[in-house]
């Protein structure tokens, strides 16, 4: 067991693509119960970051990665990485409900495809409270029997949200989750938010710099692979303590 | 400028000419077999076993329940083995050993079909010294796999990779992955890729010769000698009765049916996953 | 938690097992080419230890005297698979093009459907299609010509009508889809912009599929003609029907003969001695070979067509 205060904690993290190298020794601290933004222009390695996270990067077979996280203070390499997926949810760029399933479905992928059973009454709940708390039940209430991909983009969005919470994971990564999205879906999200971190430990990658304002309590800004620095979203803004994060932020890259 | 111009004109006329020449043919191929087929068409021809030698009418009832026996016991059997050999490909992407099965899959497809034949008789008609549908069966579905393996790998490529990784991500393991997402995606997909192949084998004569045989005889058991479209297609071409050369355009005619059937369930299971992915 | 274990076993059998599962079926398939060599090897040893590489190149086919030479047979599926190949080739590209940059939409689907439909046909239906309708008119283009050039020999000929010719055009017809199929496909692959480019620049269509389209297609066109050929060389029951069996080595375009798919066909059932049908065999394990060579070229020469983009 190693020390961590933090609800993740990420030690000399490096990745690579083939032989393209595109994380150097990346260390992070994500603290619990707050929304952690991570932003910086495209292509800085940033999705990267969040997908060697939870693994997923191993379903690349060009991926590979090094280094050490503690997910609550335990080396998740120590663990199945399929009971740490279970324990960190998340929400892509696109929405992609899986198209074979209804709505009700959805929200219970993660029981159905770990082949967990579930009592009819307790999928009934958790359906119920997982869609309220993503605020889908009053529009989807009446829909719960037909096609996931039958919803708008946005109220998929927001079922993608709730399939990863109904696993009552720690933390939940978002990547970029409001890039497909118009600005009115893209807001109820962000609103969303709020509510979440009273449960969940939350991070969120974005490129837009407003974005990250808006909704971070903590922020960390990638650059070419490099974790530049990470702080309270007001620190970082008001004084940033590298020269790059400031030229970012003034608009000097794109 | 001018010799350009005429070249142009001369050269879409030729082009034009061609493919009209070619298509007149080929429509006159099924014209034949539609015209001929339907003519001498009667219900004892669905009904009956061949008249015995000598006698006039009878049918080819025997032949019809035979292709459909042999047809689906080999897709039953090839089925399995096609299917999960496309589901390594498709997962081992880029690996140099998925390339080699996906090659040798190609290539099975191009072994003639006289040859799975006589690999057949080889294998299980000599060693057995009988005659049997089940051999039949069996060496149809040696020309089944490849074509699975092939289809199945082509549609589960299609299956959007961000459908796997939501599933990855909520905690599911491979085997779950793939067949509670890819292959349910692809189910519509997978399944007219069979059908297709399907239609493909039942109407193959070469591996049938030395295997089913054929016989005169309603047949049920798949250890005996067994009749079938395609084997009485050419057994009764090559006749110098009148009557029972009309009856081969009638089971060409009837086999024509049943293969078109196919690919029109095929067709349609196709348009339907078209929808769902638009 | 110990129920929490059984689970996590169950599921560690049920990934093993489909690793597994998948695995041998992969295996199983690269493997199945080894059994075919193996199986038709030692099913033709007879015939290997009376011949030896002789068979190959000797031209008496005796089941009489039990003389065994292969040469007839391949060169009548020389001629009928390389003939067919030469007469439906200029077809194959007139279709494609013809289909990808000339007719309109309207005319293209219907088209497309009947070559496809055309394509699925069995070979047994175009044998039996070629034995009755086609054969009688090309004998009777025999005996026409032969009494035209004075020659009893082909007369005679035409009196049945089945033979080497009949086979190619039958064949020509056979592999029409197929190849024009191929070819269509990647024709309808050439960026638009390369044609609009082209055309913008005051080329006339001829000349923007002559030199934009045509070069661009090339590898895919020499693919598609490789895979082809080798459907025309295995093709099986419709040449069987109307070649003619013939035992000896042609002479002539109009004379009866076999090819090897068509030999066995033709001969396997009545095959009693060992020997012969060792022989016979022998015929398939060539074929085969053959086979496995020309697909897998056609298949590396589609690849890198594919990769040249």
């Amino acid at each position: 067991m190693n020390e961590s205060a933090y609800a993740l904690e990420t030690r000399n993290i490096s990745a690579w693509y083939g032989k393209d190298q595109v994380l150097f020794n990346v260390s992070a601290q994500i603290p619990e119960k707050k929304v952690t933004a991570v932003m910086g222009p495209s292509g800085c390695g940033k999705t990267t970051f969040v997908r060697t996270l939870n693994g997923l990067h191993q379903t690349n077979p060009q991926a590979r990665a090094t280094g050490t996280i503690l997910l609550h203070g335990v080396d998740t390499s120590t663990l199945d990485i399929v009971d740490v997926r279970k324990r960190m949810g998340m929400v892509f760029q696109r929405p992609n409900p899986f198209p074979t399933m209804t709505v009700y479905e959805n929200v219970l992928a993660g029981y159905y495809l770990t082949g967990c059973h579930l009592s009819r009454q307790k999928g009934d709940e958790i359906v119920e409270t997982t869609l309220k708390k993503v605020g889908l039940w009053d529009e989807a209430q009446n829909k719960l029997f037909k096609a996931g991909t039958s919803l708008s983009g946005g109220q998929q969005q927001r079922l993608c949200i709730a399939r990863a919470i109904a696993m009552e994971p720690e933390v939940i990564l978002f990547d970029e989750p409001t890039s497909a999205l118009d600005p009115k879906a893209t807001a109820v999200i962000e609103e969303l938010l709020s509510n979440l971190k009273t449960e969940y430990t939350i991070l969120f990658v974005t490129h837009g710099l407003q974005q990250a304002a808006r909704i971070s309590d903590f922020v960390g800004f990638f650059m070419l692979g490099e974790l530049v620095e990470l702080g309270e979203t007001k620190r970082i803004f008001v004084t940033p303590q590298d020269k790059r994060t400031e030229d970012y932020l003034s608009g000097k890259y794109g | 400028m001018s010799f350009r111009k005429l070249k142009n004109a001369t050269m879409g006329m030729l082009v034009a000419a061609t493919a009209l020449l070619i298509i007149a043919i080929l429509v006159i191929i099924l014209w034949h077999i539609f015209i001929s087929g339907a003519k001498y068409l009667n219900w004892d021809f669905f009904t009956r076993a061949p008249a015995s030698v000598g006698e006039s009418g009878g049918g080819v009832v025997n032949a019809i329940i035979g292709t459909f026996l042999i047809t689906v016991v080999a897709a039953a059997i090839g089925t399995p083995f096609g299917m999960l050999a496309g589901i390594y490909v498709s997962e081992n992407r880029g690996k140099r050993f998925a390339d080699i099965v996906r090659l040798c899959a190609d290539a099975l497809q191009g072994v003639p079909s006289i040859v799975i034949g006589i690999f057949g008789y080889t294998f299980i008609v000599a060693r057995f010294r009988s005659y049997s549908a089940i051999a039949a069966s069996i060496s149809l579905a040696f020309m089944f796999v490849p074509t699975t393996a092939r289809v199945t790998e082509e549609v589960l490529n299609l299956v959007p990779s961000s459908l796997k990784e939501a599933a990855y991500a909520l905690g599911a393991r491979p085997s779950s992955v793939i067949w509670n997402v890819s292959i349910k995606t692809a189910a519509a997909g997978i399944t007219s890729g069979l059908l297709t192949s399907m239609a493909r084998i039942a109407g193959e004569t070469a591996p049938l010769l030395f295997t089913a045989f054929g016989s005169r005889y309603i047949e049920w058991n798949m250890s005996r000698p067994m009749a079938a479209l395609p084997l009485q297609i050419f057994i009764y071409a090559g006749s110098p009765y009148p009557s029972l050369q009309q009856q081969a355009w009638s089971a060409a005619f009837v086999l024509v049916l049943l293969i078109l059937l196919l690919q029109f369930s095929a067709r349609r299971l196709i348009s339907r996953i078209l929808r769902i992915h638009t | 938690m110990e129920r929490l274990s059984a689970d996590s076993r169950r599921e560690k059998v049920r990934e093993a097992a489909y690793k597994t599962a998948t695995t041998v079926a992969a295996v199983a398939l690269v493997a199945t080419i080894a059994l075919f060599l193996v199986q038709l090897a030692t099913a033709s040893h007879a015939s290997w230890r009376a011949f030896g590489l002789r068979f190959l190149w000797t031209t008496e086919w005796n089941p009489v005297t039990e003389q065994f030479g292969a040469l007839p047979m391949i060169v009548g599926t020389l001629v009928t698979g390389f003939g067919a190949l030469a007469i439906s080739t200029p077809f194959a590209l007139g279709i494609a093009i013809f289909l990808a940059d000339y007719a309109s939409k309207r005319v293209t689907e219907p088209f497309k459907y009947l070559i496809s439909l055309l394509g699925g046909l069995p070979s047994v239906i175009f044998g039996l299609w070629g034995l009755i309708v086609l054969v009688p008119r090309i004998g009777r283009l025999e005996v026409w010509f032969g009494t035209l050039v004075h020659s009893e020999a082909l007369v005679q000929a035409g009196t049945t009508g089945v033979g080497l010719l009949s086979s190619v055009v039958l064949l020509a017809l056979m592999i029409l889809p197929f190849s024009s199929s191929l070819i269509l496909e990647s024709l309808l692959l050439v960026p638009t912009e390369l044609k609009e480019g082209s055309l913008a620049l005051g080329a006339t269509r001829w000349d923007t599929i002559q030199s934009i389209e045509l070069p661009f297609v090339r590898k895919s066109t020499v693919g598609a003609l490789v895979l082809a050929l080798g459907r025309a060389l295995g093709e099986t029951m419709a040449v069987t029907m109307v070649i003619g069996n013939g035992m000896r080595m042609p002479r002539t375009l109009f004379d009866p003969a076999n090819t090897l798919a068509s030999a066995i066909a033709n001969q396997f059932l009545e095959a009693t001695s060992p020997l012969y049908v060792s022989a016979l065999t022998e015929l398939a394990l060539i074929l085969f070979v053959i086979a496995i060579v020309i697909n897998i070229g056609a298949r590396v020469i589609l690849r890198r067509g594919v990769q040249q983009r």
